[in-house]
C-alpha cells in the first residue's frame, strides 16, 4: 500500500502539503488552548474589540463618501505604494518561515517520509494561514466599506485579487530567506555566531526600510503631496485591480492585465527555486536534523552548585553566603555564556529605532537627549524582558529539579527579579542621566521626583513580567529572527508587559511633570493623592506579581489548588479590576453598535445591561479557569425562614442609609452623587426604567462577583470576617470611576457608606449561604433608592 | 496490498543487498563521526549495529535515511543511492532515537497524520493503524494524546510509525529502550513478523540481548570505524572466554576494550 503510484504528480504533492501544512496548524492551536490561555485571549479580543468597531465605523463611512467622490486620488497613491509595501512584507514573512521546518516536532519523520516538494508546500501553507488569519481582520474595514459605498463586487476584488499577490511575495520572502541561510551556511561559523549574524542581519534589514521610508516620506512630504505620478514599477499597475467594483473606479485595463500575468507567471517559477533551495537548507546542517538534544533546551540551565571563586573577594565571599546571590550569579553566568539566546531583545529595539532614526536624520544635534528618553524605556523593558518574561520556561529541563531542589522557589524568583531590577536600574538611570546633561532644561525638582518613580517603575516591570510570564509561559523551542533557536517569551506576555510598562513609565514621567510644575493645577492634595495613588499601584504590581510567579513555580507540575494566602488578595483585586474595565470595553463597544446618538432612554438602559456582562464573564472566566465550575455558585431558593431575613436585610440596609443620611447632613459631610441620580436631567422617567435592572441586573452580577466570587474565594484562606471586609472594600472601591469628577472628601464619604452596607450583605451572605438572598436584599435596596429619588425629583 | 519489490516497474534485484555503503565518510570539521564504513545487508534480513555512545551510529542512520549528506564514499538503499532523495523516501521507515511525534494529537491521529503525508490510501491505511494499535497493545489508549504518555508508549507510536507503511527498509533506532520486558517482546515479536514479510531492519541498540535475538549480522561500531562484523554466534565464539560460555555482551566488551588499548 506504499503510495506511489504517481508520487510525483502536482495535484499529489499539494495535497500532502495540505496535511502537512494542517496537522502542524493542528498543533499549534492545541498547544495554545489551555484554560488560562483561553480565557486571557478572550478578555484582550474583548478590550480590543472597541477598536475593531472604530474601524468598521471608519471604513463605512469613508465608503460612504466614496459615493459623493474623494478627493484623495486612493488608488494612484496605492499604486505608488502597493511595490514598497509587499517588499516590507516579503522581508517580514521570509524572517518567519523559512525555518519553521526546525520547530516541528515531526520533522525527521517528514523528511523522510513526504516528498520534498510537499513539504515546501506544506511548509508554505502553514505559512501563509498563520500570517493570513491576523491579516483577515483587515478584511472586516474592507467590508464595512463595501456596504457603505454599496458595491458588492469590490470585496471579492479585493480578495480575489489579493490573495496571489500575498502569496507571491511571501513565496520570494522565503526564497530569499532560504538564500540568506544556505549562504550563511556555507560561512561555517560556529553556532552563536551564526544565529548572531542572521539576528542583526534582520534588524539591519528593518532599519534600512524604516529609513527608506523615513525619507520618501519626508520627501513626498516636501513636494506637499502624496505621490499619485504613474508607478515607477509596472505591478504597481496591480493596485487598480483591487478597486474593480468600487466607486473609486479600479479598471480591468491593460496595464493592470498584464501585472496580473506578471504575478500568476512568477508564482511557479518562484516556487520551482524554492523547491530546488528549501532542501539544502533543510539538510545542511547536523543540529538541525538532530534537534532533539539541542543545547538550547537545557544548556543555558544556571550552574548553582560551583562554589565561588576565590578571585571575585569580597563580593565572593558575599555570593558564598547568600542562596539569593549564589543563583543569581548563576543566572548571570548563563546569559554571559550564551548571549545568542537572547536576541529576541532586539525586537525591542525596533520601536526605540523607530523613534530615534527620524531625529537621527531630520535634526542629529537632538540625538543625544532622544537616546536618553528613549534609554529610560529601554531600561524598564530590559528590567522584565531579559530575565523575567519567561520564568518557567527559560529554566528547561531544569524546572523539575529547581522545583524539587530543597531551594526555596522563591529564591529563584526573587533572583531573577533582583537582576532584571539592576540591569533595568543601570540603563534607565543612565539614560535619565543623558538626558539631564544633553537635553532641554529640566529643573532639578522634577529630576529628584521623576528619579524614584522611573526606578520603581523598574522594579515593577521585572516583577510584573515575572507574573504574567508566569501566567502565559512556553516551553517549547522557537525561532527569533529565525535560525535562533531559543526558548522565547510568548508573544502575548511580551506585548502585555510592553504595553503596561510603556504605560507606567508615562504615567510617572507626567505625574513628576505636574507635581513638580510650577503653577500647577491641580491642588496640593490631588497632588499628594495622586503621587501616593501611584506608589501603591507600583508596590501592590511588586508585590502581587513576584508573589504569584512564587506560587506558579513551586505549584509547578501538581494539580494547582491555589496559588497562596496573600495573593488570594491581589487576586480578588484584580477580578474586580479587570470586571470594571472589561465592562466599560463591553459597554463602548455596545455603543458603537447602537450608535450613540439614539435617544437617551434606549440608550441608558443598554449601556447599563452591558457594563455587567463584563462582570458576568470575568466571574464565569474565574470559575472556568480555576476549575471551580458552577459547582462553586450559591444558587439556594430562598425559605420561608428566608423572607423573614431578606425583610431585615432590606430594612438594615435603608436604617443603614438614613442613618448615614443624619449624620452626613447633621455634621455637614458632603457627599457624591452617583451619575445615575444626576444625570437623566428633566425625564425622570428613566429613574423608574432602572428599577427592574437594579433587581434583576445590578444586583444579582454584583453579587454574583463580589459575594460568590470574590468574598467566597477569599474566605478560602481567610475567616469570614476578614473575607467580608476584604470583599465589601473591593466592592466599595470598584464604585470610584463612578464618582471621579467629585471632590475628595465626598467621594471617601460615599464610598464608605458603601462599605458599610456591602459589609452588611458580605455578612447575610455568610449567613445564609445564597447568592439569591442577598441578590433579592442588595436588589430591593437598591430599587427602592431610585424610587425614593423618583418621588423626590418628580414631586 | 501490492506484492512488495514491484513498484511501477521500479523492479529491482532480489539479490542485490537492501543496504550497501562503500567507504562511507562523514566528517564535521576535523572531527571524523564515520570513517570508511563498508556494509551490505541482504534483503529481508536484521542487522545489528552496535557500538557506544558517540561511536556515529545516529550519524550512519541519518546518511542512509537521507538526512544527512556524507561527506565522502557511497550508501545505497535498495538500490538507490542515498543522494536520490526522493526515492530513497520512498522505500524506508525511519525510528529515531526520539519518536517524532505531535504530543497534542492522539496515537490514532499520529498514525493517520503519518500516513496522510506517505499519501497512504485511507480505508486500508486506518485498517492497518488499528490493527498495529491493537498488535502493540495500544488500542485502548489511541484516543488519549500522547503528551499523557509514557516514553514507552511513545516509542511504540514511534514504532508503528516507521512500520505503517511496510517500508522495504526500516531504520529503528532503539526500539526497546524504555520499554519494560513485555512490551520489549510484544516489539520485538511485532519486528520478526515484519521481517517475515520481506522488510529489512537496520537496528541500533544498546541492549545486546534484543540484538543477539534478533540480528542476522551484527556490526559493531567504535569511534566511526566498524571493528568486527559477524553472526552474533560467531561472534561470540570468536571472542569467546575459557569458560566456555560467552555472551554477545562479553564479546562487545571485549571488542570494544581491545580498541582502547591500541
Amino acid at each position: 500500500m506504499n503510495g506511489r503510484g504517481n508520487a510525483n504528480s502536482l495535484l499529489q504533492d499539494l495535497l500532502v502539503g495540505w496535511y502537512i501544512a494542517r496537522g502542524q496548524a493542528t498543533d499549534l492551536w492545541r498547544r495554545n488552548d489551555s484554560r488560562r490561555q483561553r480565557v486571557i485571549y478572550g478578555l484582550l479580543a474583548l478590550l480590543v474589540f472597541p477598536t475593531v468597531l472604530l474601524l468598521i465605523r471608519g471604513g463605512h463611512s469613508l465608503g460612504v463618501r466614496s459615493r459623493t467622490g474623494i478627493d484623495i486620488e486612493i488608488i494612484a497613491v496605492t499604486r505608488n505604494l502597493l511595490v514598497p509595501g509587499l517588499i516590507a512584507f516579503a522581508i517580514l514573512g521570509g524572517l518567519g518561515g523559512a525555518q519553521s521546518l526546525a520547530r516541528d516536532p515531526v520533522q525527521s519523520v517528514l523528511l523522510t517520509s513526504a516528498p520534498t516538494r510537499a513539504i515546501v508546500v506544506g511548509k508554505f501553507l502553514y505559512f501563509l494561514g498563520v500570517w493570513l488569519t491576523p491579516m483577515g481582520f483587515l478584511f472586516v474595514p474592507v467590508l464595512a466599506f463595501a456596504i457603505g459605498a454599496r458595491s458588492p463586487l469590490f470585496p471579492v476584488a479585493v480578495f480575489v485579487f489579493i490573495i496571489p499577490v500575498l502569496v507571491l511575495t511571501l513565496l520570494i520572502g522565503h526564497t530569499l530567506a532560504y538564500l540568506l541561510w544556505v549562504g550563511i551556511e556555507q560561512l561555517g561559523l560556529p553556532e552563536y555566531a551564526r544565529r548572531l549574524l542572521t539576528a542583526s542581519l534582520s534588524l539591519l534589514l528593518f532599519v534600512l526600510a524604516l529609513t527608506g521610508g523615513f525619507l520618501s516620506g519626508q520627501a513626498s512630504a516636501t513636494a506637499d503631496e502624496l505621490p499619485t505620478a504613474d508607478p515607477v514599477t509596472p505591478l504597481g499597475w496591480y493596485a487598480d485591480l483591487l478597486f474593480v467594483g468600487s466607486p473609486l473606479g479600479g479598471s480591468l485595463g491593460i496595464r493592470p492585465l498584464f501585472a496580473a500575468a506578471l504575478v500568476l507567471v512568477s508564482i511557479p517559477l518562484v516556487f520551482a527555486v524554492q523547491v530546488r533551495i528549501a532542501p539544502k537548507f533543510w539538510y545542511a546542517s547536523p543540529s538541525r536534523s538532530r534537534g532533539v538534544d539541542d543545547s538550547s533546551v537545557s544548556g543555558d540551565a544556571p550552574d548553582f552548585e560551583t562554589p565561588p571563586s576565590g578571585t571575585i573577594g569580597r563580593l565572593g565571599g558575599l555570593t558564598a553566603r547568600s542562596q539569593l546571590l549564589r543563583v543569581a550569579r548563576g543566572y548571570v553566568t548563563g546569559a554571559l555564556r550564551r548571549p545568542d539566546q537572547y536576541v529576541y531583545l532586539l525586537y525591542y529595539s525596533m520601536p526605540i529605532l523607530a523613534v530615534i532614526l527620524p531625529v537621527a536624520l531630520e535634526s542629529p544635534a537632538a540625538l543625544p537627549p532622544a537616546i536618553g528618553a528613549t534609554l529610560v524605556i529601554g531600561g524598564v523593558w530590559v528590567a522584565g524582558a531579559l530575565f523575567c518574561l519567561n520564568p518557567l520556561g527559560t529554566e528547561g529541563a531544569m524546572l523539575s529539579q529547581l522545583v524539587l531542589s530543597n531551594t526555596p522557589g522563591k529564591t529563584f524568583v526573587h533572583a531573577k527579579l533582583l537582576i532584571g531590577s539592576c540591569l533595568g536600574l543601570g540603563i534607565t538611570l543612565f539614560g535619565i542621566a543623558l538626558y539631564v546633561i544633553t537635553g532641554p532644561f529640566v529643573t532639578p525638582a522634577f529630576v529628584l521626583v521623576v528619579t524614584p518613580l522611573v526606578g520603581g517603575v523598574v522594579i515593577a516591570s521585572s516583577a510584573f513580567a515575572l507574573g504574567i510570564g508566569s501566567a502565559l509561559p512556553k516551553f517549547e523551542t522557537s525561532e527569533v529572527f529565525d535560525s535562533v533557536e531559543t526558548l522565547v517569551p510568548s508573544v502575548v506576555a511580551a506585548l502585555v508587559h510592553g504595553t503596561t510598562t510603556l504605560l507606567l513609565t508615562g504615567t510617572a514621567v507626567a505625574l513628576a511633570a505636574l507635581v513638580t510644575a510650577a503653577d500647577s493645577p491641580v491642588s496640593l492634595t490631588k497632588q499628594g493623592l495622586a503621587l501616593g495613588v501611584f506608589s501603591l499601584v507600583v508596590v501592590v504590581i511588586i508585590d502581587g506579581s513576584r508573589r504569584y510567579a512564587v506560587a506558579r513555580l513551586e505549584s509547578y507540575g501538581r494539580e494547582q489548588t491555589g496559588v497562596g494566602r496573600v495573593f488570594t488578595i491581589y487576586a480578588a483585586a484584580i477580578l474586580s479590576l479587570m470586571a470594571v474595565v472589561l465592562g466599560q470595553s463591553v459597554g463602548l463597544s455596545v455603543a458603537l453598535v447602537v450608535g450613540l446618538d439614539r435617544p437617551v432612554g434606549l440608550l441608558l438602559p443598554i449601556l447599563f445591561v452591558a457594563e455587567y456582562v463584563g462582570y458576568v464573564l470575568v466571574a464565569l472566566g474565574f470559575l472556568y479557569v480555576t476549575r471551580r465550575g458552577v459547582a462553586y455558585l450559591d444558587i439556594a431558593w430562598p425559605s420561608k425562614r428566608d423572607i423573614g431575613i431578606i425583610a431585615g436585610g432590606v430594612l438594615a440596609s435603608v436604617g443603614v442609609w438614613v442613618l448615614a443620611s443624619v449624620l452626613i447632613t447633621g455634621l455637614g459631610l458632603p457627599v457624591a452623587d452617583h451619575p445615575l441620580f444626576s444625570a437623566e436631567d428633566g425625564d425622570p422617567w428613566l429613574l423608574l426604567v432602572l428599577v427592574p435592572l437594579m433587581l434583576f441586573v445590578n444586583a444579582p452580577v454584583e453579587e454574583l462577583l463580589y459575594r460568590n466570587v470574590i468574598q467566597k474565594y477569599v474566605q478560602e484562606w481567610f475567616s469570614p470576617r476578614i473575607a467580608v471586609g476584604v470583599a465589601s472594600a473591593i466592592f466599595a472601591l470598584a464604585h470610584l470611576p463612578a464618582y471621579f469628577d467629585s471632590n475628595l472628601p465626598s467621594v471617601a464619604v460615599t464610598l464608605s457608606l458603601l462599605f458599610v452596607i456591602s459589609c452588611l450583605w458580605g455578612v447575610i451572605y455568610v449567613r445564609t449561604a445564597s447568592v439569591l438572598i442577598v441578590s433579592v436584599v442588595h436588589g430591593l435596596y437598591n430599587a427602592l433608592l431610585v424610587s425614593s429619588s423618583y418621588i423626590m425629583t418628580v414631586t | 496490498m501490492s506484492p512488495r519489490h514491484e513498484h511501477d516497474g521500479d523492479e529491482y534485484d532480489l539479490a542485490r543487498p537492501a543496504i550497501a555503503t562503500e567507504e562511507l565518510t562523514k566528517q564535521y570539521g576535523d572531527t571524523v563521526a564515520v570513517s570508511d564504513l563498508d556494509i551490505a545487508i541482504s534483503q529481508g534480513t536484521v542487522y545489528g549495529f552496535l557500538g557506544p555512545n558517540g561511536a556515529g551510529k545516529t550519524t550512519t542512520i541519518e546518511m542512509l535515511t537521507t538526512l544527512l549528506s556524507p561527506t565522502a564514499g557511497k550508501a545505497h538503499v535498495m538500490g538507490v543511492p542515498v543522494t536520490n532523495r526522493e526515492r530513497v523516501k520512498q522505500h524506508i521507515g525511519y525510528l529515531p532515537h526520539e519518536p517524532p511525534v505531535y504530543e497534542t494529537f492522539t496515537a490514532r491521529e499520529q498514525l493517520a497524520y503519518a500516513a496522510d503525508i506517505r499519501n497512504l490510501d485511507v480505508s486500508t491505511s486506518d485498517e492497518r493503524i488499528d490493527q498495529l494499535l491493537e498488535r502493540i497493545g495500544l488500542l485502548d489508549a489511541a484516543g488519549d494524546r500522547i503528551a499523557t504518555y509514557s516514553q514507552g508508549m511513545r516509542r511504540k507510536v514511534g514504532l508503528v510509525q516507521a512500520l505503517l507503511h511496510e517500508p522495504d527498509v526500516a531504520f529503528l533506532d532503539e526500539p526497546t529502550s524504555g520499554l519494560d520486558p513485555r512490551a520489549s517482546r510484544t516489539v520485538i515479536d511485532l519486528v520478526t513478523e515484519q521481517v517475515r514479510q520481506g522488510t529489512t531492519v537496520f537496528l541500533s541498540s544498546h541492549i545486546l540481548s534484543v540484538v543477539e535475538e534478533l540480528a542476522d549480522t551484527v556490526g559493531v561500531l567504535y569511534e566511526g570505524e566498524l571493528v568486527a562484523e559477524d553472526s552474533p554466534t560467531e561472534l561470540v565464539d570468536r571472542t569467546e572466554s575459557e569458560d566456555g560460555q560467552g555472551t554477545l555482551e562479553e564479546a562487545f566488551l571485549e571488542i570494544t576494550t581491545d580498541r582502547e588499548h591500541v
